[in-house]
């Protein structure tokens, strides 16, 4: 049943272009997260990352007012925000407070925007929760390269993250360039979130570079094998989440996070047995 | 060649947080091949000392010489050995193995794809003087208290460093394993001839062992070669109680 169902879903795929984007699409995004997301789960950064999407929504509700393309504004804004978040950390606002501040003042303003946008609340669920079948050339075109440089960049300075990670001052003093290799680290990990909006939604998009990168960390064990897991379980969750949501005529989002949940917890519970 | 008798000169230095002066005016100079103790009580800036030595810190005001070069053009052309406070680190959330651990201090050697095999040489057989290097493969955070210290002398020495500063070391160590990494030091400081500046609580270990010992409470209260030279209310005045010298050789034959 399983493999007549995914040889069906395999020939589907190469007769309906949306489908095979989907899954390329959300292959390329889900691996360059899942690797990114090691290092955000090492630095116990998950709210910093699911605040970001949620700061980004601000930007789509003002690119909808103007009637522009949302996806550079929210990457605008939320690089910005990052910014900003880096500005109030010196002013004795801890990280936490700034984050959960401009999380929601994001979100409120987005919504105001959206409502008084030409569009309305139309698209307000696609925005929250994603849809990666609603993908287009151009922007599947922009999700892969921007995904390759990410996974290019952890490949280069995955170890340099790791150190940093377990002993900032150290890393400084044996590689002064530390600080701006992190600085590129959070831009990149803040477009690529804001890319990954189009697949999964402000709501939901955490998903893809928390859960793979503690499955990763939880199986490996051991930091670079971690990889190696975590891009496994993306890219069969994200594959086997299109699959489902085909054949049930559910929606695809959810139903790839469902799985990642799903088997995160198995791994959890297998691993502890 | 012009050479220099001094590992480190620091002249004026003054450190603050904010309003908040962490050490004021420091002066010292510290000799070359010598093991030096920084020892006071919590808060009285030993690790901001440390910080402003390696550069970690921009001063207020202040000069700092380190083998006779300025600080700045030092640090571009040469490493300091540095072992931090384990309790400022997070070791624990980064599941490294302890060649890994030890690679971190070639850092500046890495190339696109990796280390160069002379730097995993040189890594090996630092690993093997400190006899860490039959757990290469170990997690870093699985191993006991002594010997993480060891692999993170390990790191701090791959890159030939001309000085070692230590920040509390010791910490957390059980009296036999405080002892082992002493005499450690010891047998390092003879095979590879390097200062070594060491931050302790433990006035008793050193002064057994250290050659100077600088006593700084926001400013350099004493630089002396041995306690005796001590005035008698001095860790009364330094700390605000008495210390008491212990000595650690109980239960050892030999001592």
């Amino acid at each position: 049943m399983l493999i007549t169902g995914t040889v069906t879903l395999m020939l589907e795929l190469f007769k309906y272009s949306f489908l095979q984007r989907a899954v390329v699409v959300g292959m390329f995004t889900g691996s360059a997260l899942a690797i990114l997301g090691i290092v955000v789960v090492m630095r116990r950064m998950a709210f910093f990352g699911s605040g970001l999407a949620h700061i980004a929504f601000g930007g789509i509700g003002l690119a909808v007012l103007l009637g522009i393309s949302p996806f550079p504004v929210a990457v605008i804004f939320s690089v910005c925000a990052a910014v900003f978040l880096g500005y109030l950390r010196t002013q004795n606002v801890s990280e936490d407070t700034s984050i959960g501040i401009l999380f929601s003042l994001s979100m409120a303003l987005g919504v105001i925007l959206l409502s008084l946008g030409k569009k309305g609340y139309g698209d307000l669920t696609s925005y929250l929760f994603g849809d990666i079948l609603a993908i287009g050339k151009y922007e599947a075109r922009v999700m892969i390269i921007v995904s390759m440089i990410g996974m290019v960049f952890m490949y280069l300075f995955h170890d340099h993250l790791a150190y940093f990670t377990m002993d900032e001052d150290y890393t400084k003093l044996m590689y002064p360039r530390m600080k701006f290799v992190y600085f590129v680290y959070l831009i990149l990990l803040a477009v690529m979130i804001v890319l990954a909006l189009k697949i999964l939604g402000v709501i939901l998009v955490s998903a893809l570079f928390i859960i793979p990168a503690a499955a990763g960390l939880i199986v490996g064990g051991e930091y670079h094998r971690a990889f190696w897991i975590a891009l496994a379980f993306v890219n069969v969750s994200i594959f086997a989440g299109i699959m489902l949501s085909y054949f049930l005529d559910i929606p695809t989002g959810p139903a790839i996070v469902v799985l990642e949940g799903g088997g995160f917890f198995s791994i959890l519970f297998l691993k502890k047995k | 060649m012009q050479t220099c008798e001094y590992c480190l000169k620091i002249e004026n230095l003054t450190v603050a947080y904010g309003k908040r002066v962490a050490l004021e005016n420091i002066n010292l100079h510290l000799s070359k091949g010598e093991f030096h103790a920084v020892v006071g009580p919590n808060g009285g800036g030993k690790t901001t000392l440390v910080k402003a030595i390696l550069g970690l810190i921009k001063p207020l005001s202040g000069n700092i010489m380190i083998f006779g070069k300025p600080q700045k053009e030092y640090l571009k052309e040469n490493t300091i050995g540095y072992l931090p406070q384990t309790h400022s680190t997070n070791i624990s959330r980064v599941p490294l193995k302890v060649i890994d651990v030890v690679l971190m201090g070639c850092m500046g050697y890495r190339g696109l794809t990796g280390y160069r095999k002379d730097v995993i040489k040189r890594v090996e057989k630092i690993m093997d003087m400190l006899e860490v290097l039959d757990r290469r493969n170990n997690l870093f955070d699985d191993l006991s208290g002594g010997l993480k210290q060891r692999v993170l002398i390990a790191r701090a020495l791959v890159s030939n460093p001309e000085l070692l500063i230590m920040d509390e070391p010791t910490v957390g160590l059980d009296v036999k394993a405080q002892k082992d990494f002493y005499t450690l030091i010891k047998k390092l400081r003879e095979q590879l001839n390097i200062t070594i500046i060491m931050v302790s609580h433990d006035v008793g270990f050193v002064f057994e062992y250290a050659d100077t010992v600088v006593c700084v409470n926001k400013r350099v209260h004493l630089h002396t070669k041995h306690k005796d030279e001590l005035p008698k209310d001095f860790f009364n005045r330094l700390y605000g109680y008495d210390v008491k010298f212990v000595d650690h050789r109980h239960g050892d034959p030999d001592a």
